[in-house]
Order: structure tokens, then C-alpha cells, then sequence
């Protein structure tokens, strides 16, 4: 479509904070420059280059304005769109189509978070719902294991299938000396767990910590001089269908059916050429219904799509390569990350978990309860 | 909605229905969609020409989950899907949670008055469902 930014616009940064257990006192903010720094310096870039800056968080309800106060950056386009953990991934999207606009020349894309350190429970910035609250549901917790419940009823998918999400992702972050747990993990010991909300014990849901990321994105022409081989946006899809679960028509099919369509049209692309996947994960439900959403597999096929490692270090469809939110770090929004491991994976710096030859990579996240979903299909300069 | 006339909030509308013991939804005189949560639009085709219906108070599971907290007694959560065309959340009484099945016929129980001031939700009353009896 005219318009569309598809090979306009590509990464030449990305970074994490700290990532784990930061420690008390450091604040979201303090994240969110770490990361910035880091970013910008393997882009070689200077934060005077910024001009277009994208942030959504918990804590801070006007968030590009809040961390450009503290990173001294007075940006001429900025975008504070909160969709959820997926806002990321959405904020790519804006930030390509602004830099296909001219509206800005270099767009820097921040999130950073306590969750672990940060004290005071769980943080989140969800409005709950009069028609729900009564009710005692854990959020966003309950909600998906509804979801799950409903999969499993609708399609047959077993405990155990979920489980295998858990056990497969695990395997990806015992390669990853950054991630959060890196254990070996069995299907027996997630079912096994503790009891949060059925069907879900505690290993089917994310780990909990801090961290922070960054990415930096400009149009190719300026990307050539740059230091990293650049990451070209080749789409991008947002949607959203709903805000409370109770207003979601069917509780296996997310806005993500939608966001991934319009990614894989811009980019021309379907799900066979893609190399790997960067999945948003916070419970084990989500691959199986985004592989479904996002057409790797037919709807209700996930639960058996996942299984015998096809998801994992050796499997055909590799997901979450980075150890995912299950277990190498989720700080109450993911989304950022799902492009962090992309690019790197289409640069081939993952090490031990690299996949060979990746050269398209998809990053796709939801928000809220499975509320607003975004996608987007990242590839290297060949495939543009 | 005439311009001028007093406005009927429809959260308020839900529930003072509530203290009455009954669940209200809408129905659009428009397009005849049926809405649930109540809305000054139809959430359909836009209309103001909504009209609020009492339910039957019965329905179906259409999902679930038993909640594991700390200090209480696990406790079920459900959607319904209500046989009038619209979803809610509530809760199932008079059955073990593990009884508390997806496709079970439900129905309203009763509304408890609650009087918890929630900051963002405001006052709360609250329906529950017992699984549905003969006839």
C-alpha cells in the first residue's frame, strides 16, 4: 500500500538495562537511560542525534514526556501510546511510519521497569472493570487461564501441551546467560506446581523481575554509515478488539489474527518464511494461540504444534530463543524484548542459541487480555 | 437520547437493577444487537435507540477458573454466556468448584448488596449464579 513503511525504516540499536533483580532505589527512569546508552553506543550514535521518542509504562502515565525530562531529550515527534506489553511493538510501527513521513530522523523506542525491586506488589496500570471486579479475578492471571480452560475445551489441548511451552522456553534460556532461571525444567514439575488460577500452576506463568530496553531506529540511508548491520522493518500490524475479557467473543482467538495479517501483507511474506519467532509470552497459552493467530499452525492445532520440541533449541519453528518472558526476564511489559531478540537474531549474534541462516524473524506481542495485539516482520538487508 | 432530556448512566442503570435482584442488558432498536455492558451507543451500528432489557438470569459456562489465593478458600470465576445473547462475568455457588464445569446450565442465585467503594469502579453490588434446578 502507498504509504506503508515497509523497507523504509530499520534498526541499528538495541539494548537491555540491567535485567533480573536491580536492587532497591533504582528507579524505572534509571533503567530506561542504561539502556538508552547502551543502544545508542553500538548504533554509534549520540543521544543529540534522537528526535522521535516512543515510551509507554506502569508507573509514569506520560511516559515519552517523563524520560525525556531525565534524559534531556527534547524530541519533535513523540508517542506515549499504551496498548499494553505489547505497546513496543506498536511503537515500531509508529516510529517507521514517522520516519517514512520525515517527521523525525532518528526514533528511540524506551522501556524500563521495577516490578522485582520496585516494592508494593504488583504494578499495573489496569482500570478494572465494574462488570468484573466483584468477581476476584486475578489480573491479568485469570483471565488468560479462562482463555486456556476454553482452548483445552474447544480443541482438546492437554495440560501437558501447555506445559511443553514452559519446558521448551526454558531450554532456549539455559543458553542465555542473561536470563532469569536457567534450570532445567520437566513437564511434571509445571504441572506439579503450585495452584495460581486453574488451569495455570506457577510455572505456567512469567517470571517477575526488572529491566529495561531500547531501540534505536532510522531510515536506511542513514543506517548505512552505521556500526550494526541494519534490521529492515519489512511489516507491521496493529489491532484491537476489546479491553475486559468478558467483551472478547472468542476466548482462543486473539486481535493478533488481525495485527498478523496486516504485517504479513506489508511484508509480503507468510509464516513459512519465517526463521524465528519472537513471541510475547506471560503465560504458557500465549505461542499456542499466537502460532495459531499468526497462521504457523490452523486454529486449535497449537496445543499438538508446540509439542515434541518443535518450539525449542532443534525444533523447526524455533520460539522465544531468548528464554521469553517465561524465564529470561519479563518486567511487567515484554513487547520490547520481542525485537531486541529478533534483531540480534537477524544480526547472528545470539551465540549458542543462534539460529543459522536467520534471515526473516517476526516479533509479536498482545496487551491487556489479549486485548490489542502488534506485529511485526523483521528481516535483513536480503530480504528487503 | 433528546437533548436536554436527564441521562440515565447506564452503569447505574445496571446497578440499581442489581439491588432489584435482576441483571439488565440492552438491546439496540436499530439494528437489534444485543449489549452487554450497558452503553449510551449501540457498540454495533453506533445508534442511541437502545432499549434495556431484564434477563431470565439464565445461561451457560462458557469458561472458568478457580482462584488460589493466599489466606481463602480457592473460589471460582466464570463467564456465562446468557441465554438472552450476552456474556458476564460472575461466580458459581452451591457447587464444589471442581463441579463448576464448562457447558453447565446456570442461574441467578441472588445479588448481594455489597457496599465496597472501589477508587476507579465505584459501588459494587454482585450477582451470583447456583447451578440451574429442574424446570
Amino acid at each position: 500500500m502507498d504509504g506503508d513503511p515497509r523497507g523504509k525504516a530499520c534498526i541499528v540499536g538495541v539494548a537491555e538495562s540491567d535485567l533480573g533483580a536491580v536492587g532497591a532505589g533504582v528507579t524505572a527512569l534509571d533503567l530506561q537511560a542504561q539502556a538508552m546508552v547502551r543502544a545508542l553506543d553500538e548504533a554509534g550514535l549520540r543521544k543529540a542525534d534522537v528526535d522521535g521518542l516512543f515510551s509507554a509504562s506502569v508507573y509514569y502515565q506520560m511516559a515519552s514526556v517523563e524520560v525525556a525530562e531525565y534524559l534531556g531529550i527534547r524530541p519533535r515527534y513523540t508517542d506515549s501510546t499504551t496498548v499494553g506489553g505489547c505497546s513496543f511493538i506498536a511503537h515500531l510501527h509508529h516510529a517507521a511510519t514517522a520516519l517514512r513521513a520525515g517527521a523525525c530522523d532518528v526514533a528511540l523506542i524506551l522501556y524500563g521497569s521495577t516490578q522485582r525491586s520496585g516494592g508494593g506488589g504488583f504494578t499495573t496500570n489496569a482500570n478494572p472493570s465494574p462488570y468484573e471486579l466483584p468477581y476476584g479475578p486475578r489480573m491479568p492471571i485469570s483471565m488468560y487461564a479462562m482463555s486456556a480452560a476454553r482452548h483445552m475445551h474447544q480443541y482438546g489441548t492437554t495440560r501437558e501441551q501447555l506445559a511443553e511451552v514452559a519446558v521448551q522456553t526454558r531450554a532456549w534460556a539455559r543458553m542465555n546467560p542473561k536470563a532469569f532461571m536457567r534450570d532445567p525444567l520437566t513437564v511434571e514439575e509445571v504441572v506439579n506446581a503450585r495452584a495460581i488460577s486453574e488451569p495455570f500452576t506457577l510455572l505456567d506463568c512469567c517470571v517477575v523481575t526488572d529491566g529495561g530496553g531500547a531501540v534505536v531506529v532510522t531510515r536506511p540511508d542513514r543506517a548505512r554509515d552505521l556500526r550494526q548491520a541494519p534490521v529492515h522493518l519489512l511489516g507491521a500490524g496493529e489491532a484491537h478488539w476489546h479491553r475486559h475479557i468478558h467483551q472478547m467473543p472468542d476466548l482462543t482467538v486473539s486481535a493478533g489474527v488481525e495485527s498478523g495479517r496486516r504485517a504479513f501483507e506489508m511484508a509480503g511474506l507468510t509464516p513459512g518464511d519465517v526463521d524465528v519467532c519472537e513471541l510475547y509470552d506471560a503465560f504458557t497459552v500465549f505461542p499456542i494461540v499466537h502460532l495459531e493467530d499468526l497462521g504457523f499452525c490452523g486454529k486449535g492445532e497449537g496445543g499438538p504444534f508446540v509439542s515434541g520440541g518443535r518450539i525449542g533449541p532443534g525444533g523447526d519453528c524455533p520460539v522465544n530463543t531468548n528464554g521469553g518472558g517465561m524465564s529470561y526476564c519479563h518486567p511487567g511489559m515484554y513487547g520490547i524484548f520481542t525485537i531486541i531478540e529478533a534483531t540480534r537474531q537477524l544480526r547472528g549474534q545470539c551465540g549458542d542459541r543462534q539460529i543459522e541462516g536467520a534471515e526473516v524473524a517476526v516479533a509479536h506481542g498482545v496487551g491487556g487480555v489479549w486485548s490489542a495485539a502488534a506485529t511485526a516482520i523483521l528481516g535483513t538487508a536480503a530480504t528487503v | 437520547m433528546a437533548d436536554g432530556a436527564a441521562m440515565l448512566p447506564p452503569l447505574k442503570a445496571y446497578q440499581d437493577a442489581l439491588d432489584n435482584g435482576e441483571i439488565i442488558y440492552q438491546t439496540c432498536g436499530d439494528c437489534e444487537r444485543v449489549a452487554f455492558y450497558p452503553r449510551l451507543v449501540c457498540p454495533e451500528c453506533g445508534s442511541t435507540n437502545v432499549v434495556y432489557k431484564p434477563s431470565a438470569g439464565k445461561g451457560e459456562v462458557y469458561t472458568r477458573t478457580v482462584v488460589h489465593a493466599r489466606g481463602r478458600d480457592p473460589y471460582n470465576v466464570v463467564l456465562i454466556d446468557m441465554d438472552e445473547g450476552f456474556r458476564i462475568m460472575s461466580t458459581v455457588e452451591d457447587a464444589p468448584n471442581d463441579d463448576v464445569r464448562i457447558g453447565m446450565r446456570v442461574e441467578l442465585k441472588t445479588v448481594y448488596p455489597v457496599e465496597e467503594v472501589d477508587a476507579k469502579a465505584g459501588r459494587l453490588p454482585k450477582h451470583v449464579f447456583r447451578p440451574q434446578g429442574d424446570g
